[in-house]
C-alpha cells in the first residue's frame, strides 16, 4: 500500500502542476493572423506542385534530346515531304461483249415406257407346274 | 459555459465565439503540452484547435458537454502532429517540425512546470496517456472521456486500470532502485 499512497501524491502533485499551466499569449488575438494547419498545408503542396509542373515544362522545353536539332529539320518547314500522287489512268473497258448469254432452248427427254400390268396378270393365272402335277 | 454563450457562438457571434476561445485554450494548450511534450508544437496545436473548433461549431449537436467535445478536437490535433511527428522521425531525425517561437522566460516557466508530469507520463504508451489525463487531469467522467476518445467506457476504464497499474510498477522498481543504489 505504500506504493499506492506514494502514487496517489505524486498523481495530486501532477493534477496541480497540469492545472497551473496556461496558454502563453492571447489566442483570440492569434487566430486571424494565420490560416488553419490544413489550409497551409494544402497551399503549400499546391504551390510545390506549381513549381515542379513549371520546372518539368522548363527542361522539356529546353532539352536538346526531346526535340529535333536545327541541321537535320530546319525550323518552319514542314516535316512531311510533298509526294507525288497522280495515278495512272484507268484501264478502258472491253467492247463488243455481251453481258446476256445466247439463247439456248432447253428439251427434257420422254420419259422411260413402264410395262404393262396385264401382261402380269396373265402370268399369275397360269398354274404352276407342281400344282398343274 | 453559459448555454447562451454558445449558442450565440454557433450564430457567429464574434464576441461569443472569443469567450469561448478563452475558456477552452488553456485546457486545449495543457493537453496537447502533455500529448506532444513540447511547448511550440503545443501552442501550434491550440491555435489548430481553435480554427477547427470555430469550423465545427454551427455543426455541434450537443450531445455532449461542449468541453468534451472541444477536448475531442484537440486530441484529434495532437494525434495527427504526434502521428507527423514520427514519419518525420522516421524519415530523417535532423529535421525538426516548425514551431512558433516562444520567448525564453515562457520556455523555462513551462519547463520547470512540465517536468514532472514530463517524467511521470512519457513512458506511458499514446493512448494510456491521453486517457489518463482526460480521467484524473481533466476531471472527465469515464462516459466523456470515451466520448472525446472515440471509443468504448469500457475501453476507457480497462486503458486507465492499465495506465494506473503501469506507473505504479515504475514507482516500485524506482523505489527498488533507489533503496539499492
Amino acid at each position: 500500500m505504500p506504493a499506492m499512497r506514494t502514487l496517489r501524491e505524486q498523481l495530486d502533485q501532477a493534477r496541480q502542476a497540469y492545472a497551473a499551466r496556461r496558454y502563453p499569449g492571447d489566442l483570440v488575438n492569434e487566430l486571424p493572423r494565420g490560416l488553419g494547419r490544413s489550409a497551409r498545408i494544402l497551399i503549400a503542396v499546391t504551390a510545390a506542385a506549381s513549381i515542379a509542373a513549371a520546372a518539368a515544362i522548363a527542361v522539356i522545353l529546353s532539352n536538346p534530346f526531346g526535340r529535333p536539332s536545327s541541321d537535320t529539320l530546319p525550323l518552319g518547314q514542314p516535316v512531311v515531304q510533298a509526294m507525288d500522287m497522280q495515278l495512272p489512268p484507268m484501264p478502258d473497258l472491253p467492247t463488243g461483249m455481251s453481258i446476256v448469254p445466247d439463247y439456248q432452248a432447253i428439251t427434257l427427254p420422254g420419259m422411260p415406257s413402264f410395262p404393262s400390268m396385264d401382261a402380269g396378270a396373265s402370268q399369275e393365272d397360269t398354274p404352276t407346274t407342281q400344282e398343274a402335277v | 459555459m453559459d448555454p447562451s454563450t454558445i449558442q450565440a457562438a454557433r450564430n457567429g457571434h464574434r464576441d461569443a465565439q472569443a469567450e469561448l476561445l478563452r475558456q477552452l485554450q488553456d485546457v486545449w494548450f495543457r493537453l496537447c503540452l502533455s500529448l506532444l511534450g513540447d511547448a511550440g508544437q503545443a501552442r501550434e496545436a491550440t491555435q489548430e484547435t481553435a480554427l477547427r473548433f470555430l469550423r465545427d461549431l454551427p455543426r455541434f449537436a450537443g450531445k455532449s458537454q461542449l468541453k468534451t467535445w472541444a477536448i475531442g478536437i484537440a486530441l484529434n490535433v495532437a494525434r495527427e502532429m504526434r502521428r507527423e511527428k514520427h514519419a518525420l522521425r522516421s524519415h530523417d531525425r535532423s529535421i525538426k517540425p516548425p514551431s512558433p517561437p516562444l520567448g525564453p522566460l515562457a520556455l523555462a516557466e513551462l519547463s520547470e512546470q512540465c517536468d514532472f508530469l514530463r517524467r511521470m507520463l512519457a513512458e506511458l504508451p499514446d493512448r494510456q496517456r491521453e486517457a489518463l489525463l482526460l480521467r484524473y487531469f481533466e476531471d472527465l467522467s469515464v462516459d466523456d472521456t470515451a466520448l472525446a476518445m472515440n471509443c468504448a467506457a469500457g475501453t476507457v476504464k480497462a486503458t486507465v486500470y492499465q495506465a494506473l497499474r503501469s506507473l505504479r510498477q515504475k514507482l516500485v522498481a524506482d523505489r527498488i532502485g533507489n533503496d539499492v543504489g
